[in-house]
């Protein structure tokens, strides 16, 4: 066998494909030449560190079933609807957006002010669900809703 | 009624992503598994997985390779994270293992430098490594999965392997008690 050979063979003998009459003689080439000898030995450490990463005893892997992805995505789809009502929520009690949106054009079709008065006490509250009018409203039945959803979805 | 796979083996997207994905999910979780070395890890690494194959699978009519695409994905992701827990210098997953907290250190400090060779590696040589050494496919299924010829395998794993020598110097013959510790 040459050395030409060798590296053909090479692959084989690391990817443990190398049987019969090739390994002997893939073996024989190796005895005989001492630069192909070594660089087959380095490359066989090289594998050898590899496969030393062996997977850990841990059991099977944990279940997630199509019922886990389809409460995964429901709940996503909650909180995106929470997060829209309390934006509305919160720019329907904002003064400074009904002013803005309350313009002395003709022409008003939506207004924020249909969503009731601004209330100075409204600045100082904790909490968008505690607003009276329609933006508060809407924050409490949005809550609400998505409570009795998330139990439901929790039910088995 | 039509499963997920084709008789070619590729996915079609007309399929649920989910069901395609079931069928490869455990070949998913112990590549994952392999590199993170903790089953919390490996199962959010899964789901991670999961939604880039709903992405691809809506974006993409069909994925030809669902094998090699799933383990190249994983692989790389794997090797993003184990990476950056060496970053954050952050290994609670290996405290108090079997062995004790040194042979913690030692393991983690392979899985850190295996991880960080293979990521030198091309896309293509990481796939023919981990399918040929972790998997123990041989050259004609790796082949097959990446639709490339054997002939091209061989010498990709060949040049990887030879790449990989230098990064994996620490553990050669000369070092070989850091590699039996571990073991």
């Amino acid at each position: 066998m040459s050395c030409e050979r060798f590296e053909d063979q090479l692959a084989d003998d690391l990817g443990g494909e190398l049987s019969g009459s090739s390994r002997l003689e893939f073996e024989s080439h190796l005895r005989r030449c001492p630069s192909c000898r070594q660089e087959a030995e380095t490359l066989r450490e090289v594998v050898s560190t590899l496969d030393a990463l062996g997977l850990p005893d841990v059991g099977p892997p944990p279940v997630r079933s199509a019922r886990f992805w389809r409460v995964a995505r429901r709940s996503l789809a909650y909180a995106a609807v929470l997060g829209a009502g309390i934006i509305i929520g919160w720019s329907a009690k904002s003064p400074a957006l009904q002013q803005d949106v309350a313009p002395s054009s003709d022409v008003a079709p939506i207004r924020l002010a249909q969503f009731g008065p601004v209330h100075p006490e409204w600045l100082s509250t904790g909490s968008h669900s505690e607003a009276p009018g329609r933006g508060g409203a809407i924050v409490r039945n949005l809550s609400t809703f998505t409570r009795a959803l998330g139990d439901a979805a929790a039910s088995p | 009624m039509t499963g997920p796979v084709r008789s070619d083996g590729a996915v079609d997207r007309q399929v649920n992503p989910m069901d395609a994905f079931e069928s490869h999910r455990s070949r998913v979780f112990a590549w994952a598994l392999r590199f993170v070395r903790n089953p919390h890890d490996a199962a959010d690494l899964c789901q991670e997985v999961y939604l880039r194959w709903r992405r691809a699978s809506r974006h993409t009519a069909v994925i030809q390779r669902p094998a090699a695409w799933l383990r190249r994905v994983t692989v790389n992701l794997a090797i993003d994270l184990v990476r950056a827990r060496r970053r954050e210098a952050v290994r609670p997953t290996l405290a108090g293992r079997e062995g004790g907290v040194l042979l913690g250190a030692e393991q983690c400090e392979l899985e850190v430098t295996i991880a960080a060779a293979l990521a030198e590696l091309t896309d293509v040589q990481r796939s023919v490594v981990v399918g040929k050494v972790y998997d123990g496919l041989t050259y004609a299924r790796i082949a097959e999965e990446l639709g490339l010829a054997i002939p091209t395998v061989k010498t990709h794993y060949l040049r990887a392997i030879r790449n990989l020598r230098p990064l994996l110097a620490a553990y050669a013959p000369e070092n070989a008690d850091t590699l039996e510790h571990v073991r």
